[in-house]
């Protein structure tokens, strides 16, 4: 097979293409952001000293 | 009629309305036309209902010439976000999962509008599931990111994004709204028109989406406080089919305030020196000293010790996980606009029951101790948001100052405080900071919407950022 220049180019421009193409961010991992954010809502929860006596608030009356 | 229509408050078209000027299916024709052509523009119209309110408003109208009056609402055209069910229409809940949902019974929000004479043009657009995963983008909704009509670049706020537009915009004359943590306040804000998220259990909840059981809260967003006060009057009362309903019903009697200069209304001054985006903090120095002139004392002061967000935080995670269980079951979450969301609800499915009671039973300390912050306080005065709204293509994960460890927070946890411990608060327009509108809220006692009504009709009254209206064309 005859190279000419044209073939030449010709099969190197997907690579070229390849390498010109920024490279894609990778995804934020959100299943991990909501767990972090998840923990670090339980670490300032576990802060707060809670009375043994100390029911949850169910009712929002004055 | 002239465009002053599309800006006229409840009060000023009800008593054009009796004086026969313009008729209630007039009316009504011109809102749902100006709704249909400019709510597309904002992402604020979620489906229009201009057939089944102009039937309505025929009724209105012969009730009108029999002099059948039924109170200011009475042929007032109006929208509600599409989290409130209407029988036998879509109601999305603003996301792709429920894109033709339909139930067969009505909002009781939405029937006591009705039944005063107030006519439902359409359901309104709003953030995907009230945004309950936690969502990171403006665009989390089936219906695109909401934006302000102040300026279509940037975001309406949410989760009751088209309520906040539409009123703006003049698409509506009011429109109904929920709040489960800043969903009032925020669009309020953000658009420039006045809130009112009522106390928790004030307004039945029957007929409307559920996020979390113990914050949600329907309520009104107006061109002025006293538009707030009409329809907070129709739209409060006790109902058995809301198991959280307090009973009780709401006069709105502005009439009947207490002496300005008997009433304490607490504020934290790092507030407005040093946690407000400068740009904003002209606007609300001038509000704290309009509120000065109407003669109330403003005392320093500062929120209990808590960690509100996270406890927030948790409670809604956990409450909405456990509601939306069967859609991540389904694999469907993964339908929502934004992934952060899909994300967000799966891995609440995680959290530990202990975590959960752990922030309830915390709520429980915090309301003893604002009962003792309010013997001595009729309100708290702060920024609604502490900023003007953000770009629609900028992230929402940084909203919100940042407050170093070593410095007083002052009310910037304000909005989950108050959501945490039910209480009411109205958000009142204040002025603009680089073209966009600010507003600063005044947050009270649960059942203390007169007094907030009452000193913000006050406000209003001596300041006009509430009648300006965006450039909408």
């Amino acid at each position: 097979m005859k190279l000419t220049r044209r073939t030449v180019l010709a099969s190197a421009l997907p690579a070229l293409a390849v390498a010109q193409t920024p490279p894609v961010p990778a995804a934020p991992d959100y299943l991990a952001i909501s767990t972090a954010q998840y923990k670090r809502n339980a670490e300032a929860l576990a802060k707060v000293a809670v009375p043994v006596e100390t029911e949850p608030a169910f009712h929002f009356k004055p | 009629m002239t465009d002053d229509i599309f800006y006229s408050t409840i009060t000023e078209l009800n008593t054009r309305l009796l004086a026969r000027e313009f008729s209630a299916v007039e009316l009504t024709q011109a809102f749902a036309e100006r709704l249909g052509a400019l709510g597309p523009r904002y992402n604020a119209l979620a489906l229009p209902l201009t057939k089944e309110a102009l039937k309505s408003a025929k009724v209105v109208d012969a009730d009108l010439k029999r002099e059948r009056f039924r109170g200011p609402l009475q042929g007032i055209p109006f929208g509600a976000k599409d989290l409130l069910s209407v029988a036998g229409q879509i109601t999305t809940w603003g996301a792709k999962p429920y894109a033709s949902q339909k139930f067969d019974y009505t909002a009781t929000a939405l029937t006591k509008l009705e039944q005063t004479g107030a006519l439902l043009i359409g359901k309104l657009a709003m953030v995907e599931l009230a945004g309950g995963g936690g969502y990171r983008i403006t665009g989390a909704s089936y219906f695109g990111p909401g934006k302000t009509p102040w300026n279509t670049d940037y975001w309406s706020g949410g989760s009751s994004s088209g309520s906040g537009s539409a009123v703006a915009a003049g698409l509506v004359p009011f429109a109904l709204g929920s709040e489960t943590s800043g969903s009032i306040l925020t669009p309020a804000a953000f658009c420039g028109v006045t809130g009112l998220r009522p106390t928790y259990g004030l307004v039945s909840r029957y007929g409307a989406m559920a996020l979390s059981w113990t914050l949600d809260k329907i309520g009104p967003l107006c061109r002025s406080a006293e538009d707030c006060g009409h329809v907070l009057q129709t739209i409060a009362g006790g109902d058995f089919k809301d198991p959280g309903s307090a009973g009780k019903g709401f006069y709105y009697t502005p009439e009947y305030h207490r002496e300005w200069k008997e009433l304490r209304i607490g504020y934290a001054p790092v507030d407005f020196s040093d946690w407000a985006d400068e740009r904003a903090r002209p606007a609300f120095q001038e509000a704290l000293n309009v509120f000065r002139r109407i003669g109330v004392t403003l005392v320093e002061t500062k929120l209990p010790d808590f960690p509100y967000g996270a406890m927030t935080g948790t409670i809604v995670a956990v409450e909405g996980a456990s509601i939306f269980e069967p859609l991540v079951a389904s694999g469907e979450v993964d339908q929502l606009a934004d992934p952060k969301q899909a994300a967000g609800f799966r891995e609440a499915l995680k959290i530990p029951a202990k975590d959960y009671l752990r922030a309830m039973r915390i709520r429980t300390l915090a309301q003893q101790e604002f009962r003792k912050l309010y013997s001595d306080l009729d309100a708290i005065l702060a920024p609604s948001r502490f900023g003007p709204s953000s770009n629609i293509s900028d992230p929402l994960d940084g909203r919100g100052p940042e407050i170093p460890k070593d410095r007083p927070p002052g009310m910037t946890a304000l909005i989950p405080a108050g959501n945490l411990m039910g209480m009411p608060a109205l958000s009142l327009p204040c002025g603009f900071a680089a073209g966009l509108p600010v507003a600063v809220q005044l947050c009270g006692m649960p059942f203390s919407e007169n007094l907030l009504l009452s000193l913000g009709k006050e406000f209003q009254a001596r300041t006009d950022w509430h009648r300006k209206r965006p450039p909408v064309g």
